[in-house]
């Protein structure tokens, strides 16, 4: 999804937020978790379970923002106080430049209507009609019947459940359950969405396409996401941004490809290690410059222009900049028995690939063992990428783990 | 130098302790006397509420009308209605059936059944006004539940018999103190219940609700009370159950109801008071707890269910697992019931010609059998009515009787008038197609009806306070209960009851000929001789007749089959209810059906002297009272057993009304022989067969039931039925019950719309005979239209 939103203004703010449960969430265990105190140490010396610790994040508007976790960090707790389910102990959140923390009664109430929430568990009310499920939030604000049938049935139809609109919820099936949660929250046009695992329950094949529809109704109406997950698969899928959270703290907070290429911690590392990393990783991000070649010069010259040891080539490129040729070292050294003509040792058999191409797009290209020419949308040779390159990208996490200090998946 | 250690008691001294009395019962009677003496005020207060609705419901003040006063047949159709509305049809005329017959009973036992009800009535209303709060209090805060739980449990832990006595002593004996003691037992379920069903409610259910903005006041109305909805109905039924089990404990305690005659009849050895006595206590039960169930009928008789409402009285937990495992089966069949609605392309199976043909004969028949009853039944004298009453040999010469009068058709004309009619209903019904409109139109009527019909009696019932009972308002309830009574026919009718249709006809048709057949077979009294039948009665009987086969006719082509598999070998058990059905036919036919006490021989005036000398004798001396009755009692007995003024069913000079019936309960058994499957397992067959022999039942149970109440309404009374009407009629039910079971398995086969390319095209698909694959085909199909 794209990240170019013109409107770049932030619309939710966490500043250090601290939420401890427990009879006195205010006392020692507040100072100690202040002090740096994990989690578990914080239990162990006080018996005060800590929610958030010194949580900061913000979501810009029209993004879709992810909060990733395991079970236990905290995502729900941080959810849940951007609507005030919860009530924070310390810190501030701002959403649209409201102290939510100040608000109660009506007020609330107000603007919490401003907010569509989306459950693991869908939530739904099992007595009422999957219309009236989904024109619940317009009825808590007091539209009338007609009107809220009407938008109801428009987010029925961009979930795809229209048909269904009469039925109740027990007779539709998980995934078609969560379509009506989906369109519930969206009745109401809400500025925001919450959406709190919403997909983790199903299975996977429904959660894949639940995911792309999710995405395409994200592309017209723009909303901005809160999104939580366990599933770093799904949290780099969809998120604009991605913060990775672990025993209620923030531990790095950034664009799938930079929790990909720079994990902060062995944490993350050992998250990404799981991932699919080809899928999510630009060809931009791990090309580099590539050296050209003068279809002008003589053999030799080309030669010392690209260096023998590298292994990686050159490229000659015409007068607009589009790469015709790749002079592969080993060719280039059979070539010089013959002569010193550059034309006869070139190869014209390279694969192009571009910039924004995902890594796992290049794989059967990397498979011929050439480099790879990098071009623009005009043909201009912007970079190049050889397959060894690639395989080092990948296992450079694998080693940044086994640098990483042990102590953190203690 | 000695001490004298006597005079002081030594520490080791211990001889004080035997003798020790610790004043705990004069503490307490001093805390009570006290109590009583300066806090008169707050007694007073509690005793308020409760008094008030005593005095509403039960007073005795003739200026007034209260519900005492109110006709049982009033009651018994106000039940129908509740019945209806709350629960079902089915349940509401059962419920309507059973408080009429607390009502046939005779006048000292309804007014009895009706204290009964306003003492349950009035500990459920005031338990339901302090324990749904209360539970709702306990469910949102758990503060207000470690307060209350602890109470509960000590509620329940002490005996009824000790808190009683301060009861008594605060609030004197009395229906006062019995309710209060009966609300103290039964009370903690429904707070538990209605607790534990907040609790219970999805954490995240309410979060959504939260989340939109919803204020904490519509969490609770929109979410938390409708999802509780059914923990608190079981409770209530709990309530219920206990009050009701309480009944004998609130009769010792001075109240009165069906639960005073009960031990009036215990304490004098009365046999008759404490059959029918026990009969309507019974039936106040079944009723109550009927209504007040949450789930269908869950296969546990009433007493299964008391003691499971005091097995699980501390553990709301268990028991709605316990009904759930019971209910387990129940719910899978509605969900695959609703999957199926939810199929807008299912339709009813079309009718074919000839099943047309037969349901239109059926209709017709069933109107012209409608209109005889007004025609004349009898004349010169009455048939039925001649048996009871004496007067009619004379009186009624040159004279001719209708259909509904006591001297003409009476109860069996009434009886085939409702039989037809309901003939009639099914038989139209699958020859109109009706849309969703007319359903959902009725719904809106249906509610308008019973909103007016509430105020209205309300209004009667308010006005009746201020002693304005006449003028307008009579015909006004009587309206009210038309339009109500119209509302819920409709209504089930519209939606289609699996009965609607060519088995419903045939047996209503069947059993409205029973009831013509009955009055045609009947014999008239030995003291009638000008008696004749009226035109009415041929046309009824030839009319009914023609009903039945086309009934018949139709169902040999109507499309059903059984909604899940049958088991297709042989049925021996509905072949033993047809056999033991005919067994007490017999027996029945051969027992007595009526008693003729008024013959003057019976009791000689020497006999006559000797009583009068026994009950003199015994005036005012309690033990006495009972020996001499029991004295008395013998002396009838042997009188009557001499000299038997008693007719059978059979004999030439009664009213013969055996021979139809034995004829009519040896075809039920025959076919009841089909039903089972005996000749041929064919489903078909098994459906037809068992459709005859529930006809054949009800009919069996129409004859009996139209002499007995015939014979009531204008009989002297002296003259009374006999109890071989009585198990003649429980022949039939058993044959009808045999029938039954096989019927109700049965459906109209359904159609489907299947959407083909090249348009609609309608596929007749015989049932699916397993649900599970039809649930997961409804899923697949839904899930296909996305
Ligand atoms: N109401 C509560 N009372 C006490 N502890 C809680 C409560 N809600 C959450 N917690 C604790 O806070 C931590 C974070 O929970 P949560 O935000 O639900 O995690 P996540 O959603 O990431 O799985 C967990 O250790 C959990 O046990
Ligand atoms: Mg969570």
């Amino acid at each position: 999804m794209s990240t170019d939103n013109s409107a770049s203004d932030e619309i939710i703010r966490l500043e250090n937020v601290y939420k401890i449960f427990g009879p006195q969430p205010r006392g020692r265990a507040l100072k100690l978790a202040k002090d740096g105190l994990t989690k578990n140490e914080v239990q162990a010396a006080t018996d005060h379970v800590v929610g958030m610790t010194d949580v900061s994040f913000d979501v810009k508007r029209g993004e879709t923002f992810v909060l990733m976790g395991l079970s236990g960090s905290g995502k729900s707790t941080a959810i849940r106080t951007v609507n005030k389910l919860h009530d924070i102990t310390d810190g501030k959140v701002i959403v649209d430049g409201t102290d939510v923390q100040q608000l109660e009664g009506t007020a609330l109430q107000q603007f919490r209507q401003k907010m569509g929430m989306v459950f693991q568990h869908f939530a739904l009310f099992p007595h009422r009609s999957v219309i009236d499920n989904t024109g619940y939030g317009l009825k808590v604000q007091g539209v009338e019947k007609s009107e809220r049938d009407r938008r109801s049935l428009e987010a029925l139809d961009l979930v795809g459940l229209r048909a269904f609109a009469q039925s109740s919820p027990s007779e539709l099936s998980g995934g078609m359950q969560q379509r009506v949660g989906l369109a519930r929250a969206l009745a109401s046009d809400p500025d925001v969405l919450l959406m709190d695992e919403a997909f983790s329950a199903l299975d996977p094949l429904i959660r894949r396409q639940m995911q792309d529809e999710m995405m395409a109704i994200q592309e017209h109406l723009q909303k901005t996401i809160l999104f939580i997950t366990h599933d770093l698969n799904e949290a780099l899928r969809i998120g604009d941004r991605v913060c990775i959270m672990k025993d209620g703290a923030v531990v790095q907070i950034g664009t799938p490809d930079e929790i990909l290429t720079q994990p902060a911690t062995g944490y993350v590392a050992e998250f990404v290690q799981d991932v699919d990393q080809g899928r999510v990783i630009d060809v931009a991000t791990i090309m580099r410059g590539a050296v050209t070649i003068d279809a002008s010069m003589d053999l030799q010259a080309a030669i010392t222009k690209i260096g023998t040891n590298s292994g990686e080539g050159g490229f000659v490129v015409d007068e607009s900049g589009r790469p015709t040729g790749l002079l592969m070292p080993k060719d280039a050294l059979l070539a010089t028995t013959r002569g010193n003509d550059l034309a006869s040792a070139l190869r014209t058999d390279f694969e192009k690939t571009t910039p924004t191409s995902k890594f796992n797009h290049i794989y059967a290209a990397a498979g011929k063992g050439l480099s790879i020419a990098v071009v623009d949308d005009n043909g201009s040779l912007v970079g190049a990428l050889h397959p060894r390159e690639m395989v080092e990208e990948m296992g450079r996490v694998e080693s940044l783990i086994d640098g990483f200090e042990r102590e953190v998946f203690m | 130098m000695s001490i004298n250690f006597a005079a002081q008691p030594q520490f080791t001294e211990n001889s004080w302790l035997d003798g020790f009395q610790l004043h705990f019962g004069e503490w307490t009677k001093q805390i009570v006397d006290w109590t009583d003496q300066n806090l008169e005020w707050l007694i007073a207060i509690v005793r308020w509420p409760f008094q008030t609705l005593f005095d509403l419901l039960l007073n005795e003040d003739p200026s007034r009308t209260s519900i005492i006063d109110i006709p049982w047949y009033w009651v018994a159709i106000s039940f129908f209605i509740i019945g209806s509305v709350a629960r079902n049809t089915k349940i509401g005329l059962m419920a309507g059936v059973m408080v009429a017959t607390c009502g046939l009973l005779g006048p000292d036992y309804w007014s009895e059944t009706t204290s009964t009800f306003a003492m349950v009535f009035i500990s459920v209303l005031l338990c339901t006004i302090i324990g749904i709060p209360l539970g709702i209090l306990c469910g949102r805060s758990d503060a207000i539940w470690n307060v209350t739980r602890p109470t509960l449990d000590a509620m329940q832990v002490v005996h009824s018999f000790v808190y009683m006595l301060p009861f008594i002593f605060f609030w004197k004996v009395g229906e006062v103190s019995a309710t209060m003691v009966t609300m103290v037992f039964a009370l903690p379920p429904l707070v538990r219940l209605t607790n534990l069903g907040i609790r219970q409610v999805p954490e995240d259910v309410i979060e959504a609700s939260r989340s939109f903005g919803a204020t904490e006041k519509r969490v609770l109305t929109d979410v938390q009370l409708p999802l509780a909805r059914p923990a608190i109905m079981t409770g209530l039924n709990q309530t219920l159950l206990l009050a009701i089990s309480m009944l004998a404990i609130a009769a010792l305690m001075g109240a009165g109801g069906l639960g005073k005659l009960l031990l009036r009849a215990i304490s004098s050895q009365n046999l008759a008071l404490a059959a029918s006595g026990g009969l309507a206590f019974f039936l106040v039960a079944v009723v109550l707890d009927r209504i007040s169930q949450r789930e269908g009928n869950d296969g546990l008789n009433l007493l299964g269910r008391i003691r499971e409402a005091w097995q699980y009285r501390k553990d709301p937990e268990g028991l709605l697992a316990a009904q759930g495992e019971r209910n387990v089966t129940n719910d899978a069949a509605a969900i695959v019931d609703a999957a199926a609605a939810a199929q807008e392309a299912e339709a009813p199976a079309p009718v074919s010609s000839r099943e047309r043909l037969g349901l239109l004969i059926a209709g017709a028949a069933s109107v012209v059998a409608m209109i005889s009853v007004l025609l004349p039944w009898g004349k010169d004298s009455g048939l039925i009515s001649s048996w009871g009453r004496r007067s009619d040999e004379t009186e009624l010469i040159g004279q001719s009787a209708t259909g509904i009068e006591a001297s003409g058709g009476s109860m069996f004309a009434v009886f085939m008038l409702l039989l037809s009619a309901i003939a009639f209903a099914a038989a139209l019904r699958p020859l109109v197609r009706l849309g969703d409109t007319p359903s959902r139109m009725l719904n809106r009527f249906q509610g308008v009806a019973f909103a007016v019909l509430g105020a209205g009696a309300f209004l009667v019932w308010l006005l009746n306070l201020f002693g304005a009972g006449s003028g307008p308002l009579p015909t006004l309830g009587l309206l009210l209960f038309a339009a109500a009574f119209i509302a819920i026919g409709l209504d089930t009718w519209v939606r289609a009851t699996p009965r609607a249709g060519a088995d419903g006809a045939v047996i209503a048709a069947i059993g409205a000929f029973g009831a013509a057949l009955g009055y045609f077979t009947l014999r008239s009294s030995e003291f009638v001789e000008s008696y004749s039948h009226g035109i009415g009665a041929m046309v009824a009987i030839a009319a009914t007749a023609l009903a039945a086969g086309g009934a018949i006719l139709a169902l040999t082509s109507a499309p059903y089959g059984p909604r899940r598999p049958i088991r297709l070998n042989v049925s021996w058990s509905m072949i033993a209810g047809g056999f033991l059905a005919v067994a007490l036919i017999f027996v029945g036919s051969y027992s007595a059906w009526m008693f003729d006490e008024r013959l003057d021989s019976l009791i000689t005036p020497d006999m006559q002297a000797e009583i009068e000398r026994l009950e003199a004798e015994a005036e005012g001396d309690m033990g006495k009272q009972i020996q001499n009755g029991q004295t008395i009692t013998n002396m009838i007995n042997l009188a009557q057993s001499q000299d038997a003024p008693m007719r059978t069913g059979l004999d030439s000079d009664g009213p013969g009304l055996g021979y139809p019936m034995i004829a009519l309960g040896v075809l039920g058994a025959i076919s009841s022989l089909f039903g089972a499957g005996l000749f041929g397992a064919g489903e078909q067959a098994r459906w037809k067969g068992a459709t005859i022999t529930a006809g054949l039942g009800l009919a069996n149970i129409v004859i009996p039931a139209s002499w007995i109440f015939s014979f009531t309404r204008s009989g002297e009374p002296k003259a009374i039925t006999g109890a071989g009407s009585f198990f003649a009629l429980v022949g039939g039910v058993i044959l009808f019950a045999a029938g039954r079971g096989v019927v109700n398995e049965f459906r109209r086969r359904k159609v489907y719309a299947d959407m083909t390319s090249a348009g609609v095209q309608m596929v007749e698909e015989s049932l699916d005979p397993s649900p599970e694959p039809q649930l997961s085909e409804a899923l697949v199909r839904g899930g296909g239209a996305v």
